[in-house]
């Protein structure tokens, strides 16, 4: 042993005569090394499944330069479907600003591969949509054809956000953020990595204090809000057990008044979700996913309500829950990859009380869907696959709301190589009516069809070393449209969307993004024909111990043909490893795109159409950040 | 049928959290330049790193700490249980150089050379030059960039 340790001495002495020859070694530059290392081993290269549909992906490294504190930030950039706000100031990107209660219950949002569903009331965007997103490693969106496995209830946009890795980011971070009209964030967390397993629990607060919406009374329309959002979750090798909890108390802003002067409008949430998840084998996968959701609704005005002819006062009370289960297979057979499942979904209304006192339930309380999938990718060559798709959901309703069964069918074709790569999908879906819009519209939806959607797509990329472009075209046609049905025209919508985005990385410091995008809608809410054009320009640059970070979204379409503008600026100083401040600017010219919320004069009880309320889902703001990591 | 498997794989997502190649590439660059041998002995306890270096012909896996040129540290209690066993070995330079990959970790022992670690979601590099000399090590220029005085 003492031989060994001489021996170790005198070899570390030979080091300084060998420094002159190592150098010839160090061929490759240790920066581009890094680099490479980075790009190869993002954890998000972990999570794309190419087969899941077109991507749009923003990496830890994105996000943090971004510096995208909530998911709003992220989801304001995307193409075809971004970020909006409705009339009760809620996240719904595919809002009309008309008066119906929610319309985004076909974007579908994932943590860490698990649904988040607020059940009765809807998709999880609903209230996920702008969440506090410090927990989040990465997000990818899949457009229009996610596949099956994933989803118990069809999507035509999915949202996976995965969270951080305790491997990766061990230790703890105080974040404090600080910005006009008082704006205010606070985020703990703290993750580990111990031998047989890791933790991770991120605690963030949010007070809200938004720019105030002008509807010509004394009294503007508010949506500021206060939000507690806990994310939190114990892993080993093959089981990993979630628990959320938000609470979120938020100012509704219009709300259920028809001109949009409520004396009351306020919507308190408060949500649970817990999952966990085991690989039985190295095929066999289960998951058990649990959501529970408060909601309390305070709605007053001078004249009847929307949806309530006879009141003008509403203070409800909602719960509802969801349980869902699933058992998946995957297995390699030759040149097949089979993917297989089944799932089950029970949603329930569990109560309802009306001015604090529980009434009896609607007959219709219980939603339960049943699905299975079948998904077989086979490999033509080393470079094509052929991908098949079957998925069918059966949907039980009670209190004799009828049925529904619904197909999707997806086939598609994947070509990779090491510059080139191309994925066509021809697909057709089927989506069924909420429960929320039946209660809404009872008359519209007692017999209303599921909506049949038949598409194709194409995405075309190269890239090379520091730069890659890629083309995104996608033709889709509705049949049986679910909007249309419950505004009685039966005209069914016809899509055409593309999306080319184009990147450099001058070094590691310095990258610029480009993003373009164009649609063209026929039939699509009241218009006959819609063409909207977006464009997003992101430079990221370093300079030493600083990060500089310009964002630049413009909105168009052929409504008024009017440029929107929404400029995101930040600069980081990374004053030591553990220590960074941060001061950034939102929508820095005060031009960002804007949604209109229309009203309706009621006054003399006959409807005269009032002109519409132009309101932005991105507030104009300064912030500045303190990080501390430990 | 082996380049079938592999996209497969490659389309499907992969299995594995490290990227064997890059991951490998770089380690072979630090170990090599921290111990002047052919073949660096590494001990590692974690099981990632373990699958990654099996496909080195520069790198050697070892069973135990105190015969290993390099000791590759991933979480605290590895790093405990390491430096309780250094404890008896006579003389610093007689003792496997330390290396983590995770910057909270050089905090805890004066031993631990450097560190490869993430932030941000990107990679860090960092070498504490007073730490190195107390090892005799001189690291090449290409390095430089990458050293800090005292932590």
């Amino acid at each position: 042993m003492l031989y060994f340790f001489k021996r170790k001495r005198v070899e570390r002495g030979l080091i300084l005569l060998c420094l002159v020859s190592f150098n010839i070694l160090y061929a490759q530059n240790v920066d581009s090394m890094l680099q490479e290392y980075n790009k190869k081993n993002a954890l998000s290269q972990k999570t794309i499944d190419e087969n899941k549909g077109h991507l749009i992906l923003f990496t830890r490294e994105k996000l943090e330069k971004m510096h995208a504190k909530n998911l709003k930030d992220v989801f304001k950039t995307t193409p075809v479907i971004y970020y909006h706000e409705n009339r009760y100031a809620l996240p719904d990107p595919l809002t009309s600003g008309s008066i119906e209660p929610y319309r985004s219950n076909y974007i579908r949002l994932y943590v860490d591969g698990v649904e988040i569903t607020q059940g009765w009331a809807g998709s999880g965007v609903m209230l996920y949509g702008d969440m506090n997103i410090d927990f989040v490693d990465h997000i990818e969106f899949y457009y229009m054809i996610p596949s099956f496995e994933s989803s118990v209830e069809p999507a035509f946009l999915t949202i996976f956000l995965y969270s951080k890795d305790p491997k990766r980011d061990s230790g703890g971070k105080i974040d404090l953020i600080g910005g006009s009209r008082g704006y205010n964030e606070q985020t703990f967390s703290y993750g580990e990595q111990r031998e047989d397993f890791s933790y991770m629990v991120n605690l963030s607060h949010t007070d809200a204090k938004r720019e105030k919406i002008d509807n010509g009374t004394p009294t503007p329309l508010s949506r500021d809000f206060e939000r507690l959002q806990l994310f939190s979750y114990i892993k080993n090798e093959d089981q990993i057990f979630h628990l959320q909890v938000m609470k979120k108390n938020t100012d509704s802003l219009a709300g259920a008044s028809w001109d949009a002067t409520p004396l009351v409008s306020k919507i308190d949430f408060l949500n649970l979700h817990m999952d966990y998840g085991i690989d039985f084998t190295e095929n066999w996968h289960a998951l058990l996913s649990y959501d529970w959701l408060k909601v309390d609704t305070k709605a007053e005005d001078e004249l009847p309500l929307i949806g309530f002819p006879n009141t003008n006062r509403l203070y409800v009370r909602t719960k509802n829950s969801t349980l869902t289960g699933e058992l998946t297979y995957k297995k390699i057979i030759g040149k097949h990859h089979i993917n297989a499942g089944i799932k089950g979904r029970d949603k329930r209304l569990d109560s309802l009380e009306l001015e604090g006192r529980k009434v009896a339930s609607p007959a219709f309380n219980s939603e339960k869907i049943a699905s299975i999938f079948f998904q077989d990718q086979y490999a033509l060559t080393a470079q094509q696959l052929l991908s098949l798709g079957v998925s069918y959901n059966y949907i039980n309703r009670n209190g004799g709301i009828e049925n529904d069964s619904l197909l999707q069918l997806r086939l598609g074709y994947i070509y990779t190589s090491e510059a080139w790569s191309y994925k066509t999908y021809l697909y057709r879906t089927q989506v069924a009516i909420e429960p929320l819009m039946r209660y809404f519209y009872p008359q519209n939806t007692e017999h209303i069809k599921a909506q049949t959607t038949l598409g194709l797509t194409q995405e075309i990329a190269y890239k090379k070393e520091n730069q890659g472009v890629r083309l995104i075209l996608h033709l889709m046609q509705d049949e049986d449209s679910l909007l249309q049905n419950t505004y009685g025209n039966p005209s069914d919508t016809k899509y055409f969307t593309s999306v080319l985005n184009y990147n450099y990385d001058f070094d590691k410091d310095n990258q610029v993004n480009l993003q373009l995008y164009y649609a063209h809608y026929e039939d699509i809410f009241n218009l006959d024909t819609l063409d909207d054009i977006s464009g997003y320009f992101s430079f990221f640059n370093t300079y030493g111990d600083f990060d500089f970070y310009n964002g630049l979204v413009w909105h168009r379409n052929s409504l008024d043909w009017e440029n929107y503008f929404d400029w995101t600026s930040s600069i980081t100083w990374n004053i030591s490893d553990e220590l960074t401040v941060t001061l950034k600017g939102d929508n820095i010219l005060n031009k960002a795109k804007e949604t209109d919320i229309y009203r309706m004069n009621m006054d003399n009880g006959i409807p005269t159409v009032m002109s519409p309320l132009s309101v932005s889902p991105i507030d104009q703001r300064i912030t500045i950040e303190l990080e501390y990591m430990f | 049928m082996k380049k079938i498997l592999i996209l497969l794989i490659l389309v499907y997502g992969q299995l594995f959290a490290l990227e064997k190649e890059s991951t490998l590439k770089i380690y072979n660059q630090i170990f090599s330049s921290l111990v002047s041998k052919p073949v660096v002995s590494v001990y590692t306890n974690d099981k990632e790193y373990k699958d990654v270096f099996s496909y080195s012909d520069k790198i050697k896996l070892v069973d135990t700490a105190s015969v290993a040129d390099i000791v590759l540290i991933t979480n605290r209690l590895t790093l405990f249980n390491v430096m309780k066993e250094r404890q008896w070995m006579e003389q610093l330079d007689e003792k496997p150089i330390l290396f983590v990959t995770d910057y909270r970790l050089l905090k805890y022992s004066l031993d631990i050379v450097g560190a490869f670690y993430w932030r941000k979601g990107r990679s860090q590099l960092l070498f504490i030059k007073d730490r190195l000399n107390q090892y005799h090590i001189s690291l090449p220029q290409e390095y430089h960039a990458f050293m800090v005085d005292t932590l």
